[in-house]
């Protein structure tokens, strides 16, 4: 996501992200044979692979953003230390007390978790298009619910789609203020944005 | 079913404002009579704590004195502003500012920014609390950009943003919490109590890194330095009686949430550490503040920095503990009843002035005589002079916190001073001097002070004295988060 440019690719690997979480949830479903965990699955594959990219997709075709690219603040190599640096921090031995009482198999996976929260955190810190950092935001939320299920947080079927329902409702909103923002600036970046520090 | 009525009532009335469609007036009654519901509704239900010590209902909902304060301010600031609202859209609509439709899209979004509200200080579940604070976020979005000019919209976006990443970090927090207790505990609706008797048998370093998420994600919403950035553009661009709920009730919601965790804290861990990182946050809020009060140029931003250093009061009353924790929790509903009337007194000077900056602004005691007189009480009230409540809260706080941390009140002592003048130099430009050109003397409609009269009375009774009640539930709501 970080190299990726292009504001529809960068859609897509959100979607492909998403659709990863789906098959982590399908598969913790069947291992816990739960029908509602099915159902959180298919609920997920509906709003964030299915929905969410078809929204921002036409609010690209809506705005004719097809073109547009997204650019960073840093440029490729500084944002591969970054990432770099980021990795190191998510292993360190410092963050271990988040994991330190899980199973070991289970625990391995935990900073990786961790590296994608940072990495997508650094996404929305690093990005200038107002899409790129709704996708940065996205993809944060896409890292704490796979950390959370790693940490071994069983909610209840209700908690589980409000959180999504939540999130189904900051997409729109948000679709809508991307093209809102497109309209009244005539860009989506948001370097754009200067009507507050000019007062 | 009182709590699902007090819920149901703001549901209703967004039904209902979605339904009718262009009639104004239908609007503005509607939401006025389901906010005086919601306030005789909080009232029974803090009679009902007053009686039991707390009130269930089946096993989502639950009030304790903590939650019922919060309750009551909600409705209670919540029905003032929908009063003010009223004044304030009638005289924007005849200015030709907005249109009908755009009152109604006000009020449906009103509503339900109410009743998410009441969501997430009634319910027992920290995530259904998370779930409504981001509610919050959503309902209000379209509130900023509620004039759809380019700065509005600016501003709304970086509300987004900034709130929803913060939010996020708070959920990530709320996991570090949930994820031990939950597999402890096997079950899948985690309540506070629950969590708090799960408490001890998690790493208290686990903990310590879940309070620091949980702090930065809600501080966020609450407006703490450093992450306060998105609140002077939003309060300067955003519809004025929202920003007053935004300043005197929305940030007591996400104190709300920080408290639940601190209070959750004190059992597992030793209280120091959120106590210091709330002094931290409190202390850095208030000094930021005042600096940036003093050369300011728009008095909307000025009150928005206001808010910021009363966030700090507050997170410093709670992080020095004791005394300080009860003067704060009476601080926070003086300064909820100040900020509105301030806002609402910004309002009447913007409908009348059309602009934000101060300089533009000049002999609002002879164009507004009432808004002018209100003002300067809700000035008084608000920068801590006696004998308004928010002098006696600030030298509780500072008073009980001199022993331990005595840099610390005297840093505070120094910037409220700051504040003091900075403010006072703004307001007394803006109240005298020539009237500006073109301006027509006169308050434009009684909707627009009566709501702010009745939040004086409200503030300097109270500011006199507190009822026993009251006094009852502040005891026991002080003995629960500490």
């Amino acid at each position: 996501m970080h190299i990726v440019r292009k504001n529809t690719s960068f859609i897509f690997l959100y979607g492909l992200q998403s659709a990863v979480l789906t098959i982590f949830l399908v598969i913790l479903a069947i291992d816990k044979a739960s029908l509602e965990l099915f159902f959180i699955a298919a609920v997920t594959c509906l709003v964030k692979v299915v929905l969410a990219p078809w929204f921002f997709y036409r609010v690209i075709a809506r705005n004719r953003l097809h073109l547009s690219t997204a650019s960073a603040y840093l440029n490729i190599p500084l944002t591969l230390i970054v990432l770099v640096v980021l990795s190191l921090i998510a292993y360190s031995d410092s963050l271990n007390v988040v994991w330190h009482y899980l199973p070991s198999a289970v625990a391995s996976v935990v900073p990786l978790n961790i590296t994608v929260i940072l990495a997508s955190f650094f996404l929305v810190i690093n990005r200038k298009g107002a899409l790129s950092q709704i996708i940065g935001i996205l993809s944060l939320e896409n890292g704490i619910v796979f950390l959370s299920s790693f940490l071994g947080l069983e909610q209840s079927f209700a908690l589980e789609l409000g959180v999504i329902f939540d999130i189904f409702v900051w997409i729109i909103i948000a679709a809508v203020f991307v093209s809102m923002v497109y309209r009244q600036f005539e860009s989506i970046s948001i370097t754009k944005m200067k009507h507050l520090i000019e007062e | 079913m009182m709590i699902v009525s007090l819920l149901s009532i703001p549901f209703l009335a967004t039904i209902v404002a979605l339904i009718v469609r262009r009639n104004k007036q239908w609007l503005e009654y509607i939401t006025l009579i389901a906010s005086v519901a919601e306030v005789v509704l909080a009232f029974f239900l803090a009679k009902k704590v007053l009686q039991f010590g707390i009130y269930q209902e089946y096993s989502f909902f639950s009030v304790d004195a903590f939650s019922v304060l919060f309750v009551l301010i909600i409705t209670v600031i919540g029905m003032i502003v929908a009063a003010y609202s009223i004044g304030y859209l009638r005289q924007e609509l005849e200015k030709k500012i907005i249109s009908v439709d755009r009152i109604r899209i006000y009020y449906i979004l009103y509503n339900l920014f109410v009743m998410v509200m009441l969501l997430a200080v009634t319910t027992v579940s920290p995530i259904v609390m998370w779930i409504a604070i981001e509610a919050t976020t959503l309902s209000t979005a379209f509130l900023i950009s509620f004039y759809n000019v380019p700065a509005a919209t600016e501003a709304a976006w970086k509300y987004l943003i900034i709130n929803s990443v913060g939010l996020l970090l708070a959920f990530l927090g709320t996991v570090f919490f949930l994820a031990p207790a939950s597999s402890l505990a096997h079950d899948t609706f985690l309540s506070w109590n629950e969590l708090a008797e799960m408490i001890t048998r998690i790493d208290p370093r686990l903990l310590k890194v879940a309070f620091v998420f949980v702090l930065v994600g809600y501080g966020t919403k609450m407006g703490l330095v450093p992450m306060h950035t998105w609140r002077p553009d939003t309060y300067s661009k955003a519809t004025t009686p929202v920003v007053a709920l935004f300043s005197g009730v929305l940030l007591n919601v996400a104190l709300f949430a920080i408290l639940r965790f601190k209070s959750i804290m004190n059992i597992g861990v030793d209280s120091s550490f959120p106590e210091q990182a709330l002094i931290a946050f409190g202390l850095l809020s208030i000094v930021l503040a005042a600096l940036v009060m003093f050369a300011q140029k728009n008095y909307k931003k000025l009150l928005a920095y206001s808010s910021i250093e009363h966030a700090g009061l507050l997170a410093l009353g709670f992080g020095f503990g004791g005394v300080a924790a009860v003067a704060a929790l009476i601080h926070m509903m003086y300064h909820a009843l100040a900020k509105s009337l301030l806002f609402f007194s910004a309002g009447n000077i913007l409908l009348k002035y059309n602009s934000t900056k101060i300089q533009n602004v000049r002999g609002i005691i002879s164009v507004l005589p009432i808004t002018s007189v209100l003002c300067l009480i809700g000035f008084f009230a608000i920068v801590g002079m006696p004998p308004f409540g928010l002098f006696w809260t600030e030298l509780y706080i500072l008073s009980s916190g001199v022993i331990q941390h005595p840099v610390v009140v005297a840093i505070v002592v120094f910037s409220l001073a700051i504040i003091f003048i900075g403010f006072l130099r703004y307001l007394s430009a803006m109240m005298f001097g020539k009237p500006t050109e073109g301006i027509v003397k006169g308050e434009s409609n009684a909707w627009t002070y009566i709501p702010a009269i009745i939040l004086v009375v409200v503030l300097v009774v109270l500011g006199i004295y507190l009822p026993l009640p009251l006094r009852t539930l502040l005891r026991e709501a002080s003995v629960i988060i500490q």
